[in-house]
């Protein structure tokens, strides 16, 4: 057998390797099909928007605060004094 | 207690080169760039001058693939296939994938091996005679992009969205 055959042989299984991985890559993030990525990708939207929502729901809570304690001084301008 | 500090260690700065980016573009698709534009430029050195088969990253795929011309129809096909992926990579399944790039990692490995054979018996493949560190220092680059295209052939299978 000559070297380019042994080096052909070589970079051949390390071909199939590197493609019995990706398969195996595939399985496991249960991935087969376009239909199935769509899926993930939408999945991944409805997590992002999730999140966002979750942020929005934060900083209006930070601003009721921000208000109420605006409120609290207007009502009361000497209660930071007494604190 | 040294052997669980190094490995302490080590996944500390694979960790770090996980999270490491360089961009908000992920890198991979460079590295293909890079493999298809070297295969495209071979493929037109070698019709422009069949002499070019006895350049050390060509010649195994010359011998593989049967002779200049074969080998630059091949090259071109396969650059052709992997420059196609990145615009497809929402479309195409995991099997798709791996036919779109591993033909041209098989082609990186094959130079890849012609290069090394080439340290190993300590001359070019046309015959000049050099020690194997010069010959290594040359095809350094070929060598490493072989392994970091299989790097990167595996991160679009295992990071797939």
């Amino acid at each position: 057998m000559t070297s380019s055959s042994l080096i052909a042989l070589g970079a051949f299984g390390v071909a199939v390797l590197t493609f019995i991985a990706t398969q195996i890559a595939a399985r496991r993030a249960g991935i087969e099909s376009e239909s199935d990525r769509k899926i993930r990708r939408l999945e991944k939207d409805v997590a992002d928007c999730e999140e966002a929502k979750m942020r929005v729901e934060r900083r209006n809570i930070d601003l009721a605060d921000e208000n109420l304690s605006l409120l609290r001084r207007v009502v009361n301008p000497d209660a930071d004094h007494e604190r | 207690m040294g052997a669980r500090a190094l490995r302490v260690a080590l996944s500390g700065v694979t960790a770090t080169w996980r999270r490491a980016r360089l961009a908000k573009v992920a890198l991979g698709k460079y590295i293909i760039l890079l493999a298809c534009l070297l295969h495209l430029g071979w493929a037109v050195l070698l019709l422009a001058d069949s002499g070019a088969t006895a350049a050390t990253g060509v010649h195994t795929l010359s011998i593989v693939c049967g002779g200049p011309f074969r080998t630059s129809f091949v090259l071109v096909c396969v650059a052709l296939a992997a420059i196609a992926f990145p615009f497809l990579r929402e479309r195409v399944s995991n099997k798709a994938l791996a036919g779109m790039l591993i033909p041209q990692q098989l082609m990186l490995l094959i130079s890849a091996g012609g290069a090394l054979a080439a340290v190993f018996n300590h001359h070019y493949a046309d015959g000049v005679m050099r020690t194997s560190t010069f010959i290594l220092t040359d095809q350094l680059p070929l060598i490493l992009l072989a392994f970091l295209y299989t790097v990167a052939v595996l991160e679009a299978a295992f990071s797939a969205e």
